[in-house]
């Protein structure tokens, strides 16, 4: 066994397992959904990381693998739930994939800059984000929590979303060199 | 930086209406239909998605990661991350106190760990005492350190090495010091001029000379005597200096000590305060003053702060919720845990909590050098250790959420201020991180064998101690961490990880389980030794 390869295999997995998992979630933006294929994904790229190459793009090759669990997944969805979740058709879904993989450094570029657009929310505002998206509360909890109907939070939240993502452009435009 | 695609104009309002629902789980078929037209129609509209859904996802992984994720594998890779440490060896030799303590560490182990034992011959001459009482058999103490030790030919050990084993009897120093470990526990060192006597593993007698005592949890109820007193220890660390009259004076400088003068005279001090015995009949009661033994507290094991969580008193939660402290402790062989732990996550409520540091400039962290010039630990030069007990229930369904200890900055958001976390990352069930905003580490469960091994910690629902030691430097510091380290120095074992990747001050902790995984937390220490944050047996 080569030691070193495994290795390199295990820090390149660290690292670039955010960039598999936001892969997935662009495929199928549903977290619980998401997560289920990472995991799998992760199982398969443990198991299978002798046939990794180094000298290869890690994360294009682990996305790779994530894309094969995504189509399996959605095929048993279909199957089993018929339609109770949508998502978006395969050639759609290819088409997204190639863009998204073509992005990927602009994508990171940007997570940076979502790190500080988070902390110029306010910080009633960051909490919210923070208690939407850790998931371990349902929405309408929160909501009740804040003294708020469902869809005074839901539209917050659509409005909190808009706001990280322009305030993430316009990081990103003014950091690029003229 | 040339050729990266990014929109130059908005987004349709459609566009960003149907992407921002389907984020939402809201989307219906008619909607996806339509989104699924747009997509197909432009490369901008995918990219818009692409970046939208991205930032999604990033929030997603984030607040399920509990920090933000790692900056790009190039920069992790550099970390050092599987560097095993170096050698003990060549870090010995100098005369700071610092080696002094390594040194003294080192003895420890290898007195502790190795279970190596240095019988020493004692050159006893004639003792004329009434404290003297009948030597046990086996040594109880070891000689953990000596700085420039001038030994009394009659009372000085036929081995001066440092980890030579004490057995009970009298010593003198002419001048110099020398640092002894008691068998329970108890640390005493001696300045020269002096005479003492150890009794038993956690007894001693001082008849002339200075002494300070640091005495952990496992060894309250040291005692020393004196020509004039018998001072009893309640967990803490104290000085005695006792003249060439056999007067004494007491200085308490952390905890609480009782003292016994005879005739009734007794008193219980607590840190800031002094008594002694030097005029009159009475005890003369004063202020400590500490810089009467700054020749030795500069190296001394102190405790800075501790959290044992026998109540939810000191505890902040985020988002909420109150945090539940279970009546049970966590238990491991080297920590004795007080009643209590705090409990998060599963189905508690509370995910995240912190415990503040005192950082203010009369606080123990200022006393001791640590704190940096932003007003937060982690001044260049200092080294700090961490160690904590915890106990990870992962949730049966994946267990996808992290768990473990930060260190977080100057406040408490999770994107800015969290320099290092500790535990079991977010989807990962076997490896689990060491994580910088700069890089991520695998912690190596046999750092003796090349390869990175699973690490079962993580899921396996036992109790774990970690250690964490931090060598501030300029630039970026060294991060080590341990797991489930053996007794003793943490030069003697390969760190489980080295993190290089991050250049840190902090000023409080946070306690995580997210994402319905459940995990326990008990006896927090911070310390500036291994031997203060890991007491041992």
């Amino acid at each position: 066994m080569d030691k070193h390869h495994h290795q390199q295999f295990a820090e390149r997995f660290v690292t670039g397992s955010n960039r598999v998992f936001r892969y997935i979630l662009t495929l199928v933006p549903n977290r619980d959904d998401a997560e289920e294929i990472f995991q799998q994904t992760a199982l398969t790229l443990w198991k299978r990381w002798e046939e990794y190459d180094p000298q290869r793009d890690f994360v294009r090759w682990a996305c790779g693998i994530a894309h094969n669990h995504v189509r399996n997944f959605i095929r048993t969805a279909y199957q089993q739930r018929q339609g109770a979740r949508v998502y978006l058709s395969e050639d759609v879904m290819q088409r997204v994939a190639e863009t998204s993989l073509n992005a990927a450094d602009t994508l990171e570029e940007r997570r940076t800059a979502l790190r500080h657009c988070l902390a110029k929310l306010q910080d009633s505002q960051r909490e919210m984000i923070e208690l939407a998206y850790a998931g371990e509360q349902k929405l309408n909890e929160i909501a009740e929590q804040h003294g708020m109907t469902p869809n005074a939070l839901y539209k917050t939240l659509r409005r909190l979303r808009r706001s990280l993502y322009d305030c993430i452009r316009q990081s990103v435009t003014a950091g690029e060199p003229a | 930086m040339t050729d990266r695609p990014h929109i130059h104009g908005e987004p349709s309002e459609e566009l960003f209406d149907l992407v921002d629902r389907l984020c939402a789980g809201d989307l219906d078929d008619a909607g996806r239909q339509r989104l699924e037209q747009l997509l197909n129609a432009s490369e901008q509209a995918r990219l818009f998605y692409a970046e939208y859904v991205g930032m999604h996802a990033d929030l997603h992984w984030r607040m399920r990661a509990g920090i933000m994720p790692a900056i790009p594998a190039e920069t992790a890779s550099a970390s050092g991350t599987y560097a095993l440490d170096t050698p003990v060896a060549g870090r010995i030799g100098s005369s700071t106190s610092k080696s002094a303590w390594r040194r003294w560490a080192i003895a420890a182990a290898v007195a502790l760990v190795a279970g190596v034992t240095l019988v020493a011959q004692f050159n006893r001459g004639p003792v004329a005492s009434d404290t003297e009482l009948a030597a046990p058999p086996t040594p109880i103490a070891t000689l953990t350190d000596a700085v420039d030790a001038v030994w009394d030919d009659a009372q000085a050990p036929t081995t001066a090495d440092v980890g030579t084993s004490l057995d009970a009897g009298r010593m003198a120093l002419r001048s110099g010091r020398a640092q002894m470990l008691l068998g329970r526990g108890a640390v005493i060192t001696v300045v020269g001029p002096a005479d003492w006597q150890m009794t038993d593993d956690n007894t001693c007698t001082l008849r002339h000379g200075k002494l300070l005592a640091y005495v952990p949890h496992s060894a309250a109820g040291f005692t020393l005597h004196t020509p004039g007193m018998k001072i009893v220890d309640r967990g803490t660390r104290f000085g005695v200096i006792v003249d060439e009259n056999g007067k004494s004076e007491v200085h308490v400088l952390e905890g609480r000590v009782d003292v016994d003068a005879g005739d009734d005279r007794r008193a219980s001090l607590h840190a800031g305060q002094a008594i002694d015995d030097r005029t009159g009949d009475k005890l003369n009661e004063g202020f400590a003053d500490g810089a009467r033994f700054a020749d030795i507290t500069a190296s001394g094991d102190q405790v800075l702060a501790s959290f044992k969580f026998d109540d939810a008193g000191s505890i902040r939660t985020l988002g909420g919720g109150q945090p539940t402290i279970d009546a049970d402790s966590l238990t491991q062989p080297l920590v004795r845990s007080s009643a209590g732990s705090l409990r998060l996550g599963g189905t508690t409520g509370v995910t995240n909590a912190f415990v503040d540091l005192d950082v203010s400039r009369s606080g123990p962290f200022a006393a001791a050098g640590y704190i940096a010039g932003n007003g937060r630990i982690g001044a260049t030069g200092t080294t700090l250790y961490i160690s904590w007990l915890s106990r990870f229930e992962l949730h049966p369904g994946g267990g996808l959420g992290s768990v473990g200890l930060s260190l977080f900055d100057a406040g408490d958001d999770l994107a800015a201020n969290e320099p290092l976390f500790v535990g079991k990352a977010s989807a990962l069930q076997q490896l689990s991180h060491a994580r910088t905003p700069d890089g991520d580490v695998v912690i190596d469960a046999d750092p003796s064998t090349p390869e990175i091994d699973a690490i079962d910690a993580m899921t396996d629902r036992a109790t774990h101690l970690w250690v964490v030691r931090i060598d501030f430097r300029s630039g970026n510091d060294r991060i080590q961490l341990y797991l489930d380290p053996a007794e003793g120095d943490p030069g003697h074992v390969s760190p489980n990880a080295v993190i290089e990747s991050a250049d840190l001050t902090f000023d409080r902790l946070r306690f995580a389980a997210n994402a319905g995984n459940g995990a326990v937390y008990d006896e927090v220490r911070i310390g500036t030794t291994w031997r203060a944050v890991v007491p041992g047996r």
